[in-house]
Order: C-alpha cells, then structure tokens, then sequence
C-alpha cells in the first residue's frame, strides 16, 4: 500500500466533535436499519469459534462458550458484527485514502522500536479481550450502544474505562515520546 | 404386515442438493480470470502495445497458464469418475456446454503459450535460437494479429462459457437466467485487468487498465441488476431463487461481499484515483479479485439452494 500525495500533518485528520456526531448517527441508522447496535469485539469471537470449529470440532462442540456461535444451523461468520466489522475496514480505508495516510506503518513515538510497541500491542490487546469478554461487551458494544440505549451498566462501564484508561496513561506514555 | 422403505439407506438416492464444494467456484473464478487475461492480451498485441507495454503483456500468457492449469486441478478433484476425463475429447456435443467447455479450455493452452513466445524479452529470445526465430515469426503483423484475435475469441469463449454451464442446468432456478454469460464474462474481465493492473509498473499502463476495470465494474452492476429484474419477473420459481439474494439467505454475503465490497468500493477508490484525488493503492484491485471470487461462491452455493417447487 502506498500513498503518493501525503497532506501536511495536521488536515489529515477528521475535527474529532464532527467525527463523534457522525459515529452517533451512524450508530442511530444501524438500529432503525439493523435493529441491532455497533459492536467489534463479537466479530473477532466469532471468527474464533469458527476456527476452533474447522481445527478442533470435538472441542468446539463440547464447549459452551463457542457453541453460542456455533449452534443454530447458521454459519458462525453470518453475523451482523463480522459484515458490520468489514464495512469499518472499508469506511476506513476509502477514508484514510482521501487523506492520503494509507500507507504500511506502525503508530509509535519517534524514540520507540518497533518490536516494544507491537508486544505492548499485543499485550493491551489481550487485556481488552478479557475485559470485554468479562465486561460482556467492549467500548463499542457497551459504552457505545448499551450507552445509547441508557443502560446503567454500560454507563458503569464507559465511566471506568476513563478511569482505568487515565490511571495507565502515565505508565505507557514512554510508546509515544 | 410390517413394510420397510429401505432404499433411503442407500446414499444418494434422495435427491442431493448441495453437491458443488468449493472446487466449481474456484474452478469458474480461475476460467473466468484467465478468460479476462486472455482478452486483454489479444486487445494489447492486436494494438501493437507489446513493446509499450511489456510488464503486462508479457507476464499474462505465464501467469494464465498456471492459473488454468490450477482451475483445471480444482475441477479435476470435483469428478467422480476421474479416469475417464478422456473419454470428454473422444467427442464433441455441438449441445452440451460442458464439451464447449472441455474443447475451450484444450484450446487454450497452445494460445496462450504462442502468446507467451511472441512477447519473450529479447534477451532470452537471443539465448537460444530456435525460440528467437519463432518469436520473430509470430511477431510479424499478420501472425501478431491472429494470435491476438486468438485470445479474444478463446478469451470469450471461456468466459461466458462458465457461465453458460450453470444457466444449462435447469433444474436451478436461480441459474435460469441468460444474463450468467455476460455476467461471468464482465466479472472475468474485470478480474482479469484488475490482476493486470496489479502488476502493471508503468503509471500510464496502470491508468489505463483502471479505467478500463472502471468501465468492467459498471457493466457488473448493469448486468447484476437485469439477472436480479429478469429472475424476479420470470415467474414464481426464479423469483423465489431471487428472493435468495434479496431478503433470503445470501444476501449478506452477496450484497457486502459481492457488490459492496468487491465492485461499488474499488470501483468508488478507482474513480477518485482516475480523477486524481486519491494516491495510487493496490487494495482496489486486491478487493475487485476477492469480489470475482465471491460471486462464483455465492451464486454456485444459492444456485444449489434454490428449487423448482
């Protein structure tokens, strides 16, 4: 991938409070359209159930967790979140090629390796998983749509999100320095 | 007395409905991809374009052969009796779309390897003599031309031939359309450029086989839109077999996979690169290979669903 009129740092990004009006109303057409909420880390189970189920079936089957993918006759990957999920990564490339950011990179600080920031990464990536498994839900599916819907626990979770977020910040600022 | 219907343990003698895997839609995405190639080779050496340009042209007539040679192993895996296959060039059925097929695909490994002499570079060509004096042959206008006429009409032949296959079968509803030909062709086309695009290096040669995908992806959707009206007022049957993709179970896979992303966004990511508004990627046509591929699958497998009541 590559991009061949990069823009000057700075008009390459959306004004974020337009950008958080938009994902509201795009949040507000996928339940009058979909009936159903945003949602992200549902896709990525999903995906995980149906791998499990092609590698593993015996173990598939005797799980519950993946069985709730998996049973119902309908295939795991015919789901609302995975089509929602790819139609992100579309949104999202056309985007970033209109402001010519598409390009192969790792978003670091200028003094951080690539290797640090990408276990970092990962890690975080991992902990969220757990989160959202724990948390039935991640910051889309919860803070988002359970938020819009006015649910107390969702609201609980947005809340501690923050908290757990500016808690951290200090300690994993050294990736972006 | 007690009677038992014993036949039903037999297997097979219900009637099966889903006996196409993954092999036919590979085999007709492979064919059709070729049979794009194919014809935009005949359109660039009837043009005269070899020397202009080289990346492409001389690169198609290799690659298809192995892309052939892998649909025709994807389709090889599909028979059930496959040490007969021969038995299909001891005959030819001027009515049966399946020895149009078998002759089409016999006929067009000697083009394209021809093809692929014609445009050798000129260093390998001054290796060894015997190729260079071929070369050299085949490079003469008449010869060129003729070669290029081959590929388009074989290019053709193959593409809307894959098509044809599945609207021969009557039995499925869904298939029951004659806008399958035109429409494999179209989508093997715009395969075929994409792929030539994909590996053009010229800017200009890359421009020029994006706007030609453009107008290979517009006439997709033209000729998604009548096989969708012609089915849903052809009678209660293939409207039902419509219904499939309108409503029933396919269409999140058709209409995300197929026209979403694998013709309206590359085609809206192309026409903002044609118009200068977006740098030069190549995901768009990454996306228009991945969408032909959908479609092979999404219309073998709802072709196999669909029924006459």
């Amino acid at each position: 991938m590559s991009a061949s009129k990069p823009r000057a740092p700075g008009s390459a990004y959306m004004n974020p409070y337009l950008a958080g009006v938009g994902l509201g109303l795009v949040l507000l057409a996928a339940f009058v359209v979909m009936g159903r909420g945003l949602g992200a880390s549902g896709a990525f189970s999903a995906v995980i159930a149906w791998l499990m189920d092609l590698v593993a079936p015996a173990h598939a089957a005797a799980n519950e967790y993946y069985q709730g993918y998996l049973e119902g006759g309908t295939h795991p990957l015919k789901a609302w979140l995975v089509f929602e999920v790819l139609g992100l990564a579309a949104g999202a490339l056309l985007s970033g090629l209109l402001a010519g950011r598409v390009r192969l990179s790792v978003e670091k600080g200028p003094r951080v390796g690539n290797g640090p920031r990408l276990a970092a990464a990962f890690a975080g990536g991992m902990l969220m998983a757990i989160g959202a498994h724990l948390a039935r839900g991640c910051t889309s599916g919860q803070a988002l749509s359970g938020g819009a819907l006015l649910n107390a626990g969702s609201w609980a979770f947005m809340i501690m999100v923050f908290v757990g977020g500016y808690a951290t910040a200090y300690f994993m600022r050294w990736q972006w320095r | 007395m007690l009677e038992l219907l014993s036949t039903r343990h037999n297997p097979m003698i219900d009637p099966a409905l889903h006996v196409w895997g993954w092999e036919v839609p590979v085999y007709l995405f492979l064919g059709g991809w070729v049979a794009g190639a194919m014809v935009l080779s005949g359109w660039l050496l009837r043009r005269g374009l070899v020397e202009e340009r080289p990346s492409v042209v001389r690169a198609l007539p290799w690659i298809g052969l192995v892309l052939i040679s892998l649909g025709m192993g994807a389709l090889f895996l599909d028979l059930e009796h496959r040490l007969y296959v021969w038995r299909m060039y001891t005959t030819f059925q001027p009515t049966s779309p399946m020895s149009w097929g078998g002759w089409i695909l016999l006929g067009v490994y000697p083009v394209l390897a021809l093809t692929g002499v014609a445009t050798v570079p000129a260093a390998l060509a001054d290796a060894w003599a015997p190729l260079g004096a071929l070369a050299r042959r085949l490079r003469a206008p008449a010869a060129r031309d003729l070669l290029g006429l081959a590929n388009i009409a074989i290019g053709v032949g193959l593409g809307v031939y894959t098509g044809i296959l599945l609207s021969s079968l009557g039995a499925r509803p869904l298939w029951a359309s004659g806008a399958l030909g035109p429409l494999f062709l179209v989508s093997g086309l715009s395969t075929g450029a994409a792929f030539a695009h994909l590996i053009a290096r010229d800017p200009g040669e890359q421009s020029t086989l994006l706007r030609s995908d453009n107008l290979f992806l517009v006439t997709e959707l033209a000729l998604i839109a009548l096989f969708l009206i012609g089915l849903s007022s052809a009678g209660a049957a293939p409207a039902q077999a419509a219904g499939l993709l309108l409503g029933g179970p396919y269409t999140a896979a058709f209409w995300v996979l197929v026209v979403g992303l694998g013709i309206a966004l590359p085609l809206a990511i192309q026409s903002l690169m044609a118009a200068g508004r977006v740098g030069h990627t190549r995901v768009a046509p990454l996306l228009v290979i991945g969408g032909g591929l959908a479609l092979r699958f999404v219309i073998v497998a709802a072709g196999q669903f669909s029924a006459w009541p």
